[in-house]
Parts: C-alpha cells; structure tokens; sequence
C-alpha cells in the first residue's frame, strides 16, 4: 500500500522535473548536486551521544566530556568525507543493451576516479536494483544494474542515484544524474502469440516446417548458428562443425506484413510483429518485414533482426 | 541481503573486547565465562557459516543474564549494576549481529560503555587505552562500509594497519573541532540529577574514629590523599601537619569525635606570624574533612571552620575539589576554654589504666607546672627503650597500662592515645588529633603530594594562656618520622614490592596525573572563565559561552571543509602537475579538455580557437609530450615547461 503510494509519488515527480535539462555525459559530479542527510544509524548514535553528553555534563566528568566531543566531531566532519568520496566522480557512460518493453534493460553505467585516492564503498542505484563497488584510484568500474521499461523507442533511462555512505555508515550522501543518453527498447513481446503467418509474398501456399532430421544438405558452421541449426551427426563424422542446410522453396520467405494485422491497434501490431521477429529467428527462417514506410528484408541473420526490431522499436506511433 | 564477512566479524570481536576489558574487573566472574562463550560461538558461526542463532535462544540467554545481574549486584540502579547491564547488552548483541545494522548497533554501544568507564576512572593511562579503544571501533566502522561494497580486494578490512592508519587520518582531522567544544561548551555550575549513591568506590582514608591499628591500615596505602602547591616556600617538614578529625571520646579502646564539638562553628586564626597560602586539591573521600594546614586562616565560601578548628565542607566531597586557603602556623586557638569543653577534655573511661593513673598523679605533686608535666612524658617516651613499630604486639584492656609499661611499642595512635590519656589523668585537658603529616616534594611540578600513607594522630594539650598546642609524641620516640616521613621511618619494607626507587618514581610520575588533574579533570565553570579572561570575556554566562561556542564552531567547520574539498587527484606527477595548470589556464576560454582527447588533438583544437596563442600551445604540448612519453626528457626540458606554463596567457 505504502509501496504503491511511493511509486504513484515518484511517478509524478518525474513528470514535474523532467521538464528540467538532462545531464550531458561523461559528467562530473559537482559538490551542488550532492545531497547528504543522516543515516539510521546515524541517528541512533546521535542518540547515544546526547546520553553520553548528558551523563558526563552531570557528573562534571571531564574525560567523558572529552570523548563525547570527539564522538560528536567525528560524526560531524564524516559529513564532510562523504561529500569527498563522492564528488568529481564522473559518469561516463550509461548505456544498455536493446531490451524489450515490460523487460529489465541491463544498463551499464560506467563511473571514473580521476582522483588520487581511492574511492571506497561507491553504490549507484537505478530503481529497485543497486550495486555497491570500490572505485581504485585513477580508475574506472561499470556497474551492471537492471531498470524496468515500459514504452518502446528511444527512451531515456530511469534517473541514476549515486550514493555512498563512507566513511562510517553515519551520513548517507547522494546525487541523482538524468542521463541524456537514450537506449533503445524494443516493442513488448506478446505472451501468447498466434502462429506465423503462412505463405509468402503471394500470400497463400503453407510452409511446411520441416522438422529437425529433414534438411536438404550441409554447409560450414558460420558464427551465429544456433544450436539445433548444427549438423552434429555429420559434425562428427567429419569432425568438423557443420550447420544444416535448410532448403527453401522459392518465394516462401516468411512474409510478416503490417497491413495484414488488421483489428489490431498500432502498438499491438507492433508488438505482434516483434515476437515473429523473434520466433522466426528462432527458426532461422528468413523473413521479410513489410512496414507502411519501408520493408526490410529478406535476410535471416542476426543483423537483419537488428534492423527489423529497430525499425519496430522507432516506427511512429 | 549480504551479512558481514568473518574479518568484519574478528574487528567486531577485537573492538568488543578492547572495550569489555576495562570494565571486567567491576563484573561478576560468570561474566569473563559469558563473554567467552559469546565470543567463541559468533568465530565460529563466522568461519564455519553457521547459521544465525535461533530467538529462542538469544532470548533465554539474555533473561538469565539480566536476572543474574540483578541478583550479583541486589539491584539494578546505580553505577555498578548499571553498566554491568550495559556491558551484557553489549556482549549478548553478538549473538545478534548477522546483519549490517546489528553491528552498526555493537559499535554505538562499544562507543557508550567506553564513555562509562570514565564514571570510574580517569587516570591517564587508562584515558590513553580507551582512545585506542575508541580507534578501534571507529576503524569497525569504516570496515563495515567497505564490506558492504562488493570489490575483490578489500584493502582495508584485510590490513589491520592500513586500516588504523586510514581511520586515525580521518579522526585526527577532528581533533580541532572537538577542542573546540571541549573548551567552549557551557558547563554546568550544578548536577542536573545529582551524584549516585555509590559514587565512590569504597572509603579510603581517615575515618573520624582511631583505635590502635587504624593509622598503621593507611601505611601500606599509597593513593593520594591531596595535593598541595604552595605560594611562595615550602614549609620544613616538621612544620607540615594538616588537620583533620579531632577525637575526644575515649571508650577504653577506641578514639570518636565529639558531636558538639564537631558541629558549632568559629571564626578563623587571626593574623599572627608568617602566613602560609596554598592551594590544596583534595581527592574525594567521601567525608566532608578539608585537611589545612595548622591553623586555617581562612574559610572557603562552600566551607565551614568547626570549634576543633577543623576545615569542614556544607557536603561530602565525591568529587575532587580544589581550595585556595591560608594558615597561620603560630597562630593560637581556643584561649579560653569553656567548662563544658574542659570536661570534655578531663574525660577517662573509670576504672581503667590504674598504673598510667598513679604515675600521672606522681608527675603532678612533683612538677611544678602542665607544662613540665608535657615535657616530663616526652622525655620519658625519648629516653626509656619505646619502640616505633608498624606491627607492635596487641594491648588488653588497660591499654594505655599495657603499652607504658609492657610492650612500648607502637606506631603513632599508640603514642597520641597513651599521651593523651596521660595527660588527662595528670588533669591536663587533651585531646588527639588525626590527620596527615609531611608529605612528597615533586620537584617537577613544585607541588606536594600527600598520600593516605601519611595519615598520622598526634596529641593536642590545652595550657593556660596559650590554648591548645600541639604535641606530637611520636616526634620524641621516632623524630624520623616527622623528618623524613612515614615510609621512610618505617624502616622495614611495608609491601613486597616497597622499594625505594619505585616509591620516588611513582612520586614522580605524580606530576603527570596532578598536571591532568588541575588542567583537564578539572575543568569547570572557573577555569573556562580564566580560559577567556585574557581575551576581554569578563561575565561568562551560559549564553555568552554557548555564542562563542557556536561561532568558533561555525569558523572550524567550515575551515574543515576547504581542507576537506580541497582539490582532489593533484598529480604527484611534476610534469603532470604542469600541464595541468595550462589546461586550466584554457579553462575560462571554454577549452576543456575532454576525457578522451590527447594532448596533441586537444592542442590542435586550440590552436584552432586562439590562433595567436597557437605557437606557444604547440610548443608546451611539446615539450609535455617529450617529457611524459618520451624516452627521456631533460631537467632543462622541464624547466623550460614551467617557465612557459607560467607565462602562457591565452589572450
């Protein structure tokens, strides 16, 4: 309930702000970005500390005195170290891999010491998910976080929180970058989908799949092949790999047309197609993809599937 | 979730014990075999990834404990009890302690029950252990945060040195702050709930009560009694007597204070020969006894100057106290005595010491005056074979009888009692007095230390005319002992390991523990107000402390946080460092250099955009170049670079 609230808050704090400009990378952190309040333990030792400051003002004791002062200045000038660990930090890059909407996107945000000094117990946050690492001196370290996506395009990934709470876990300090670098998320992928679509571009005529052991020859392996496209009988007779040669009437491409997806709203067409996509790479069928604007193909390596998702991922809504 | 990894758990194990340790000799024995036990069990469920210990248990062990407590100690409030139950809580959070904010949770608490020990001690070495002690949670700290990261390598929490080193770094650059507080926070002139009950630690020293034996308890104590630095010259030795309880009860064996005597009040000494001023800082003892120097002068205002001429405070001192006091050794007191004190005086318990009766009787019809009468004891105790010993042999029930004519030995109380009641039998009203005599001179700290071994009771006899008057008959029998002091006219070793050397050491390692006491322990109200003095703060209120305070504060802070920001990553790197400087010369022309982008691209760039500045940007690139990744460039080859590095101006 509390959870559900936070998120619908958060939601509309994004819209409020993401009005403002977005951070231009590699950036450094600036002292004004850093933000630093106490921790919870932070306040439980605050606590301690006046008891202790209490006890030792009652009883004129002078040592404890001392102790709780030192204690309190500590405790006061860590804020201080934890703004240090933090700042003129660079983000150099975030960046992920394509994912599809609905799915975690694996970002990789590269982080750069340019100082002298070792930067201890740097966390960056995205969401839910967080990784805590030791930036070395004069060094750089990615961290591999997941960030939900929901639309498909061009997105700006989710802010950025870097954080760390050195150097005695009493003050947590920490600055939100709003990367202006997009990644590209492709449309949702359908759950349940429908078959592929049979025929080719004459649109009739089924394809026959044809089933594991029946192919009509072999050739070299060629980097990509997958797994079950691999002749492994013949492999090992000529020990060598060899991928199967899967022979294909002519004119029996898979013909994955747009149009053809009628009572379905453009983003489910979309989506739609996307996972033939996928299916039909699965089967390693080439395939062409017939969009209003353009139509790519036929072609059925991993390249081909790039540019299809991608043209997928950025046709206009 | 990730728990700490088992070197966290053996910093949190040291940190626990560096902290408990201090504390063990105030617990109850089962406590070492609990702690122990704790200890051993969280090792090995750290490096033998044991689970983490049921609640059940935790729970049953911590009930027992607590009960236990309560039943050693027969209660659970006061100073003792209460940070037995601080210390168990401490030790029972280890079985706690799987996650991160458990042992955040252990340091806060190893952070108080430092703080508490201090309601026992604060000698220094103690104080030095527990800053050690006080790094060493800190650096727990530090270790926790780095764990919590994920890097193969952690290079602190592996290196115990590395990691010290790195955590005193960081709280030495505390230090000025907290002189700041210490000096400048508002101290309080009063206690806001009031001193414990058991404040002290047992009572040591004089007990307002003497019976043979109870002088010779304080030889082999060497704690001291108080401290006294003196305006202008020492006094001699013989003339160092300070005064304490006066005894005019006699019951047969032991010695008391007289209630009336104690409780109606004087005036002090009038001015009379030389006056003595000194400063006397008096360590708690849990009676309200100020031991002046004969005669007091003088009454502090927090004071009282009873009949018996005995300096007494409105409290009992639990607190060590200073006084700034006068006394006038040939002062007089008492010269007229009234009949309730005259009797008080004569007072014999009957039918008691029928021999030290009839020779008192004899002295009378054959001398003149009290006075020979005195003077006739003294001679006796100089001349018959009377012995000074610190373990004479036990006296009967007449015991004046016993020791004047039987076994002549004994240490001061025998003397003082013996003498007194001879006097009194002779009609001579007397009284004895306890107190310390003589003391340490510490050369190096100009002060005189008096210590519990120098307690001392001698005689008071009152003669017509003069009022009472000292007489101490142990100065006729063991003038030593006045001379020389206490350990010295022992003679024989009091302990096992009494030696002479270690006894003049320990004096003189007294200047430091009176150092720390006069300017550390006991800085209060006062001092802090002599502290500003100086600086034209005159009426120091609790305002005008918490404003300096906060401004001094506010000016340290922010000085630590310029040293801290400061500019970060500056090259050790001399050439480095340079070319630096000319990239931030381009700065404000808004040429930066991009991460990525070479020296020679980055000059081009340049080159581009301030074509009149272009040779001399070629030319430092250069020689940069040549001298970073060259084969070998030249000391001339950097000098030059820094002459043009200065004068590069990008116009």
């Amino acid at each position: 309930m509390i959870a559900a609230l936070r998120r619908r808050y958060l939601v509309l704090f994004e819209r409020l702000i993401g009005r403002r400009k977005r951070d231009e990378l590699p950036i450094a952190l600036d002292r004004r970005r850093i933000y630093i309040l106490p921790t919870r333990h932070g306040v439980l030792l605050g606590v301690v500390t006046f008891f202790m400051l209490l006890g030792a003002l009652n009883y004129n004791n002078n040592i404890g005195l001392m102790f709780t002062f030192l204690l309190s200045s500590v405790a006061v000038l860590s804020t201080l170290f934890a703004v240090q660990n933090l700042v003129a930090l660079q983000v150099v890059s975030v960046a992920a891999e394509p994912t599809f909407a609905g799915r975690d996107a694996q970002l990789s945000v590269t982080l750069d010491n340019p100082a002298g000094q070792r930067k201890m117990a740097v966390g960056a946050r995205c969401g839910d998910s967080q990784k805590l690492l030791s930036l070395p001196a004069n060094g750089a370290l990615v961290y591999h976080l997941r960030m939900p996506t929901t639309e498909r395009g061009w997105q700006f990934p989710e802010r950025l929180g870097l954080f760390t709470i050195y150097p005695f876990g009493m003050f947590n300090a920490w600055a939100w970058i709003r990367s202006a670098q997009k990644i590209l998320i492709y449309p949702a992928l359908e759950a349940d989908p429908p078959p592929l679509p049979t025929g080719g571009a004459q649109g009739d005529g089924a394809l026959q799949l044809r089933g594991e052991e029946e192919f009509t020859g072999v050739r070299d392996y060629q980097k990509g092949d997958r797994p079950h496209q691999i002749a492994w009988k013949a492999a090992a007779r000529s020990q060598q790999l060899l991928s199967k040669e899967m022979a294909q009437p002519a004119g029996t491409e898979l013909f994955l047309d747009y149009h053809a997806l009628t009572g379905l709203d453009v983003e489910a067409r979309l989506s739609r197609l996307a996972t033939w996509v996928t299916m039909a790479r699965d089967r390693n069928s080439p395939f062409i993809l017939s969009l209003p604007d353009r139509s790519i193909g036929p072609a059925a390596d991993e390249k081909h599937v790039r540019q299809c998702l991608t043209a997928l991922a950025t046709y206009p809504s | 979730m990730k728990t700490p990894s088992p070197s966290v758990v053996n910093w949190m194990i040291a940190a626990l014990l560096v902290t408990v340790i201090p504390h063990l000799r105030y617990l109850p024995l089962w406590f070492i075999a609990l702690l122990a036990l704790v200890c051993g069990s969280r090792l090995a469920a750290a490096h033998w990834r044991w689970r983490p210990f049921p609640a059940w248990l935790r729970l049953v062990v911590t009930v027992a404990t607590f009960i236990s407590i309560a039943f050693s100690y027969g209660s659970v409030f006061g100073r003792h009890p209460g940070t037995a139950l601080l210390a168990a809580m401490l030790t029972l959070k280890l079985l706690e302690s799987f996650r991160y904010r458990d042992v955040f949770v252990v340091a806060s608490l190893c952070y108080f029950l430092i703080v508490a020990q201090f309601l026992f001690s604060q000698s220094p070495l103690l104080v030095s252990y527990l800053l050690v002690a006080f790094v060493l949670v800190t650096v727990l700290l530090v270790v926790l945060v780095e764990d919590q990261a994920e890097s193969a390598g952690q290079t602190l929490t592996k290196a115990p040195l590395a990691a010290g080193k790195h955590t005193s770094k960081l709280i030495a650059q505390a230090l000025p702050l907290a002189a700041v507080f210490f000096f400048f926070f508002p101290r309080l002139s009063s206690p806001i709930w009031g001193l414990p009950e058991d404040a002290l630690d047992g009572k040591t020293g004089l007990s307002g009560k003497m019976a043979p034996g109870s002088i010779t308890e304080l030889l082999i104590d060497d704690s001291p009694a108080f401290r006294v630095e003196f305006e202008g010259s020492v006094p001699a030795q013989q003339d160092l007597y300070f005064r304490g309880p006066v005894l005019w009860k006699f019951d047969g064996r032991q010695w008391s204070e007289s209630y009336l005597m104690s409780a109606a009040r004087t005036d002090p000494v009038r001015e009379s020969g030389t006056a003595v001023r000194y400063n006397l800082m008096l360590e708690p003892h849990h009676r309200r006894w100020i031991f002046a120097l004969d005669y007091p002068g003088s009454v502090p205002s927090q004071a009282l100057l009873n009949q018996n001429f005995v300096l007494q405070a409105r409290k009992s001192i639990v607190d060590r106290e200073s006084y700034d006091l006068v006394s006038y050794p040939d002062g007089r007191i008492n010269t007229r005595l009234l009949a309730q004190q005259r009797q008080a005086g004569l007072q014999l318990p009957p039918n008691r010491n029928p021999r030290t009766a009839a020779l008192a009787q004899q002295w009378r019809e054959e001398l003149p005056s009290d006075q020979a009468i005195a003077q006739r004891a003294l001679s006796m105790f100089n001349a018959e074979p009377f012995a000074y010993s610190f373990s004479p042999p036990p006296l009967g029930f007449h015991s004046a009888d016993d020791f004047l004519f039987d076994t002549r030995e004994g240490y001061c109380e025998h003397y003082a009692s013996a003498f007194t009641l001879l006097m009194r039998a002779a009609g001579i009203p007397a009284r004895v007095v306890t107190g310390y005599q003589g003391g340490f001179y510490n050369e190096a700290g100009n002060y005189l230390l008096v210590r519990q071994s120098d307690a001392h009771a001698w005689a008071e006899i009152w003669l017509e005319g003069r009022g009472w008057i000292r007489v101490d008959p142990t100065a006729a029998v063991a003038p030593e002992r006045i001379d020389l002091g206490a350990r010295r006219a022992a003679g024989a070793r009091r302990s096992l390991l009494d030696y002479d050397w270690l006894y003049d050491l320990q004096g003189s390692l007294d200047t430091i523990t009176n150092f720390w006491n006069r300017w550390v322990l006991q800085f209060d109200r006062e001092r802090q107000r002599t502290l500003l003095q100086p600086f034209g703060v005159d009426d120091l209120d609790l305002s005008t402390t918490a404003w300096i305070m906060a401004a001094l504060f506010t000016l340290f802070l922010l000085s630590s946080g310029f040293w801290v920001l400061r500019r970060q990553g500056r090259s050790s790197d001399l050439v480095q460092r340079e070319y630096e400087r000319f990239c931030r010369k381009l700065r404000p022309r808004g040429l930066v250099r991009g991460t990525s982008e070479g020296p020679g691209e980055f000059a081009d760039r340049c080159g581009g955009e301030l074509p009149q500045a272009r040779p001399a940007i070629d030319s430092i690139t250069h020689l940069y170049i040549k001298l970073r990744y060259g084969p070998a460039g030249s000391a001339s080859d950097f000098d030059a670079l820094q002459t043009q590095v200065k004068l590069f101006q990008p116009a």
